[in-house]
């Protein structure tokens, strides 16, 4: 995988997220903090490894719980041009049968690929 | 600089799945440092053992009492510690 094209201004960040939503806010907070990355024009990668593949389960209906549904969060990311998410292979027997129902593009990555996509970014920071 | 990464790891060999996911992500002339918790590979041999750039951050080894099992050149201080994030393109926290 090349290098992401980027700036002297610029840095490429890769969000990792790995614990599973609604037990604490990691997965919200990471999401935040790629939307206010785009929104300054730097280069973002999202990988969702472990449990945080559960995050995009499409029916997340977390009223009860008093928590923001997830499922919007996901689908306002491609609005900030973050459009294809990262996802380890993993979960692909979980989420490929449900992939009508996410609105991201989801890319299944091996271990090999994950290894690789860490030493292309120059942050990579985990929630 | 070539773009190696230093790895820290602050939890016990008992969380599989972090330890993992961690391993699998080393690349040749990546480093890994032992930091809280995580000193205790030291008493895991394969881990200890498995992989040529492994560090441990001392006052965490003395605290848990595992001076006489980490060999003294594997140790580093917090000097030590600042040289290792320095000498890598990047530090990769995995807690």
């Amino acid at each position: 995988m090349d290098d992401l094209p980027h700036t002297e201004s610029q840095k490429s960040l890769l969000i990792i997220l790995q614990s599973a939503p609604y037990g604490n806010a990691s997965i919200k907070d990471a999401l935040d903090i790629a939307l206010t990355c785009a929104a300054f024009e730097q280069p973002i990668n999202i990988l969702l490894m472990l449990n945080a593949a559960y995050a995009l389960l499409p029916n997340q209906q977390s009223e009860a719980i008093e928590q923001k549904s997830l499922n919007k969060l996901f689908a306002a990311l491609s609005m900030y041009d973050i459009e294809s998410l990262h996802v380890s292979s993993e979960a692909e027997a979980l989420l490929k049968p449900l992939e009508q129902q996410i609105p991201n593009q989801l890319i299944y990555v091996d271990s090999q690929q994950i290894a690789t996509l860490i030493r292309e970014h120059d942050i990579v920071q985990r929630f | 600089m070539s773009k190696t990464t230093l790895h820290t790891i602050n939890k016990a060999p008992s969380d599989i799945s972090l330890w993992q996911s961690c391993i699998a992500a080393l690349q040749p002339g990546d480093a890994l440092l032992l930091i809280e918790n995580g000193v205790y590979a030291a008493l895991e041999p394969e881990l200890a053992n498995g992989f040529p750039s492994i560090f441990y951050l001392k006052p965490d080894v003395e605290a848990r009492g595992l001076l006489n099992t980490v060999p003294e050149s594997l140790l580093v201080d917090d000097a030590g510690f600042v040289n290792l994030s320095c000498t890598h393109h990047k530090v990769v926290s995995w807690f």
